[in-house]
């Protein structure tokens, strides 16, 4: 009988995946040297021409390859940190991960086939090789696999057993040119700014690392504090309309809202009130509705989980991470916002509708109230949009993990239902030359927002806010400019911003969800950064944005591992050099006598927002 | 071929574009021709003396006598209303977006400066090209720098070709009043609603001739975030 050697990411999976393939029926659970992973022998039956097999599944725990420089280049005092973007490097199985690797070229000895269960991911499809290798230390001539799966629910387990594919190289290959930059560029910033800024008071001992995402997260950060702070508050001057009816006061807004400009908006009141009558030119009643959410991607998690949950980003992706590997959730890293046509979304439905809390909406949604989800733009071609795949009782998750859990389950839900429908009256005055408007609504069907109570409608009277002072960068802020921008990836921009808090460069500000603002470490660093006049900043998002394209012409297959990482080295070597001739630019920029660099910018928002008021009735 | 005859021209430019150069100068503008080897006739020629004219400053190119200028009393305050028959030329030597901050309109400028644009959350760095960047300091010169979507009104320092300085303020969207307009833009005034001394600018009573009155421009521009500044420093002090 043929043996079969499967291997997942984490123990967790190789546990589910070997209960669905099994059927339970499990012969033997071995343990290894690593106290997480168990190998669990059972049989299984293939597609031809495995067929029946013999197989062992067990799993690594994320990488087991580390990446470090060649002895005489490890430690700090080996050689000048510009020695970095050329020193050779190796890898080698990391010293919390020998017994890992050791199960896997062992169990590999005597298995005709390797077949990999790593998540579908370009991670994942590295952390596959990785396997492969180790595989190959025992057994040269074994054949490797690889399963397409996006959760571990039964029946989509059993299909991806059943449709083996293969590993994507380049995907793997992007990954490996990204890892030896990030080493190179990071551990040569990291070590010149650290050693330069010892002599700097309060910074000794310190590390001050570089790297290639916190950095222009921390620009953000320190761009938005700049605006908060270089604010000033200018009046601004409006023409607001009354009209009182049935005892109703009726607010008319002005169709320029307000102007900078005190003497202007005096002329165009005067002749409102020359005008003396005003004119209802229109009112116009239409059909409004409210659409429904997309379908849910990582980012949209994590921002909603820090707008609506007030959970930070890392914490949401470390509970939805726990809710997959549970079987609850499907993968919670995606980018995609469309679900497939083949998927069965009523039945996904059906499993819902044993809750308390939203079990008679999915109801109401089977019987009638089903309505095809709308598609986003995106899409990953590995993974659906995260969604609910079995039905939790909430006693058996902790108070976080329901919010989560609820938040996914009603957005799914809220993606099946219809858009909300409503009425909006519009009424428009003509007052002089001057229009004004106002508009009303009438909700007539909630809809999706019965169950999606994240979301409200309700007739919104505009305000004359044009000149409130910018409020410090929200959590859910900061996840869209790094999505916009190219830093990170949904996968790891929770992990850069737990980095640069981790680094004191920003604080999370306490408060309801989290904002953030700079240390005086932060501000100095992109200020001396920017002093120095790169050609592109440090501390701005277009050098990640261009390392990011490049990975994606690997995996498209128009550029090699190679020339990515030669011109790139090349690219931040020129930097580098240029940094360290300025260095007393970087320097001067975090001298200061009073201030500790640790400490929080003091912050005080601008003058609030003066608005004058010409009323006309 | 024979230049036309001198009033012809005048004549031909008072009326299309009632633009009424001095003699003096459409002397001095013709003369110049002869030094060039081929000189234009017929349209061609027309189409030369409208930039030229154009691009000249009407208190030295055009005639400022009063039936063509802003009468003299007409930036006084204590009239509610009243109407500015014209047709005036005019020449734009000061542009405010009303509808914009002073610290957005600094912002927007440094932005520009850097190249870099705003693609709703996303900073797009604006390359300067190899073969387009001979057009001066910043190298940005060659592309037209996308301006985010047009704000306003605007409101407007006009002077006549008697050099008197009126304000206006756009009422409705005129088109070609932009805050990135040349500093020298020509425009003609017709009927114009005349409040408190400042002129109520409409499509219906403002044309834009275009062109610019380069030494203007170039001075506004390098002055332009120096008097934004100036006026956000002020307002600093005062809260």
């Amino acid at each position: 009988m043929t043996r079969i050697l499967c291997v997942a990411e984490k123990p967790s999976i190789a546990k589910a995946v070997a209960g669905h393939l099994s059927g339970g029926a499990i012969r033997n659970t071995r343990n290894t040297g690593n106290k997480y992973i168990k190998n669990y022998d059972f049989n299984y039956r293939f597609p031809p021409p495995w067929g029946e097999c013999n197989v062992t599944m067990t799993a690594v725990v994320g990488h087991t390859i580390s990446w470090d420089f060649v002895d005489g280049f490890r430690k700090w005092k080996d050689c000048p940190p510009s020695a970095l973007f050329d020193a050779a490097t190796k890898q080698f199985v990391s010293p919390e991960s020998k017994e890992v690797a050791a199960n896997i070229s062992s169990e590999a000895r005597n298995a005709q086939i390797l077949y990999i269960w790593t998540d579908c991911d370009r991670e994942g499809e590295y952390i596959g090789t990785e396997v492969m290798d180790l595989a190959r230390k025992t057994n040269p001539r074994i054949e490797v696999k690889r399963a397409k799966f996006s959760n571990i629910e039964r029946a989509h387990i059993l299909h991806a057993a059943q449709h083996p594919g293969d590993l994507d190289e380049r995907q793997a290959a992007a990954v490996r040119a990204r890892i030896e930059l990030d080493l190179r560029i990071g551990a040569a910033f990291t070590r010149w700014q650290t050693m330069l800024l010892q002599t700097v008071r309060g910074l000794d001992g310190q590390i001050v690392s570089y790297g290639s995402c916190q950095f222009p997260t921390l620009g953000f950060v320190v761009d938005r504090y700049k605006k908060i702070k270089s604010f000033v508050s200018e009046p601004f001057w409006s023409i607001k309309v009354m009209h009182k009816r049935d005892d109703i006061n009726v607010n008319f807004s002005w169709d320029r809202s307000s102007l900078f400009d005190r003497m202007a908006v005096m002329i165009m009141y005067e002749r409102c009130l020359a005008a003396k009558v005003a004119n209802v030119v229109s009112v116009v009643k239409k059909p409004t509705s409210k659409w429904k959410p997309l379908p849910l991607t990582t980012i949209e998690l994590q921002k909603q989980g820090s707008r609506f949950l007030g959970l930070s980003s890392q914490l949401v992706m470390n509970i939805a991470e726990k809710l997959y590997t549970q079987g609850f959730i499907s993968y919670p890293r995606t980018e995609t916002d469309q679900f497939d046509e083949g998927m069965d979304l009523p039945a996904l439905v059906g499993k819902q509708t044993q809750s308390h809390a939203w079990g008679e909406f999915a109801q109401g949604l089977l019987a009638g109230g089903f309505s095809k989800p709308k598609n986003g733009t995106h899409n990953d071609k590995a993974h659906p949009p995260i969604h609910p795949v079995a039905y939790v009782a909430p006693d058996k998750l902790n108070a976080d993990e329901k919010r989560v859990y609820e938040f996914v389950v009603r957005r799914f839900l809220a993606c099946c239902s219809k858009d909300a429908r409503g009425e909006t009256t519009t009424v428009k005055l003509q007052y002089g030359e001057e229009g004004f408007h106002t508009s009303g609504l009438v909700v007539l069907e909630r809809n999706y927002l019965e169950v999606y109570v994240y979301d409200k409608w309700t007739s919104s009277q505009e305000l004359p806010a044009k000149d409130l002072p910018p409020g410090f960068l929200t959590e859910p802020e900061l996840i869209a400019l790094m999505d916009a921008n190219g830093i990170g990836t949904d996968a790891t921009m929770a992990e850069h911003i737990a980095k640069i808090i981790e680094r004191k460069y920003v604080f999370a500000r306490p408060k309801g969800r989290s904002e953030f603002s700079p240390s005086n470490l932060g501000i100095a660093l992109v200020e001396g950064y920017d002093n120095i006049g790169f050609d592109m900043s440090l501390s701005k998002p277009f050098l990640r944005k261009e390392m990011e394209v490049k990975m994606k012409k690997i995996c498209e297959g128009a550029t090699t591992c190679r020339d990515v990482v030669n011109s790139s080295v090349e690219q931040y070597r020129e930097m580098f050099v240029k940094a360290s001739q300025c260095s007393d630019v970087l320097k001067a920029a975090l001298f200061h006598p009073t201030k500790d660099p640790n400490g929080p910018v003091a912050y005080e928002l601008g003058g609030k927002a003066k608005c004058l008021l010409a009323t006309a009735r | 071929m024979p230049l036309p005859p001198i009033d012809t021209i005048l004549r031909n430019f008072s009326t299309n574009y009632s633009l009424h150069i001095r003699p003096t100068y459409l002397q001095t503008l013709l003369s110049s021709l002869s030094s060039q080897r081929q000189i234009p006739t017929g349209p061609a020629l027309f189409g030369w003396l409208k930039f030229r004219i154009l691009s000249s400053d009407i208190t030295e190119s055009l005639q400022p006598h009063a039936n063509l200028c802003f009468p003299v009393n007409i930036t006084d305050g204590d009239v509610q209303s009243t109407v500015l028959p014209g047709p005036v030329a005019v020449q734009v030597t000061g542009i405010e977006d009303m509808g914009t901050s002073k610290i957005n309109q600094i912002d927007r400028i440094e932005m520009n400066e850097r190249g870099e644009i705003m693609k709703g959350k996303e900073v797009i760095r604006l390359v300067p090209e190899e073969e387009g960047s001979d057009g001066g300091e910043g190298g940005f010169s060659g592309r037209p720098p996308v301006v985010a979507a047009k704000t306003g009104p605007h409101k407007l320092l006009m002077e006549d070709a008697g050099g008197r300085g009126v304000y206006g303020i756009e009422l409705h969207d005129v088109q070609g009043i932009q805050v990135d307009m040349p500093m020298g833009t020509k425009m003609v005034l017709k009927n114009v609603t005349v409040a408190r001394g400042v002129l109520l600018l409409t499509p219906a009573n403002t044309l834009v001739l275009g062109g610019k009155v380069e030494a203007l421009n170039q001075q506004y521009l390098a002055n332009r975030k120096q008097v934004l500044n100036s006026a956000l420093e002020k307002l600093r002090s005062q809260s």
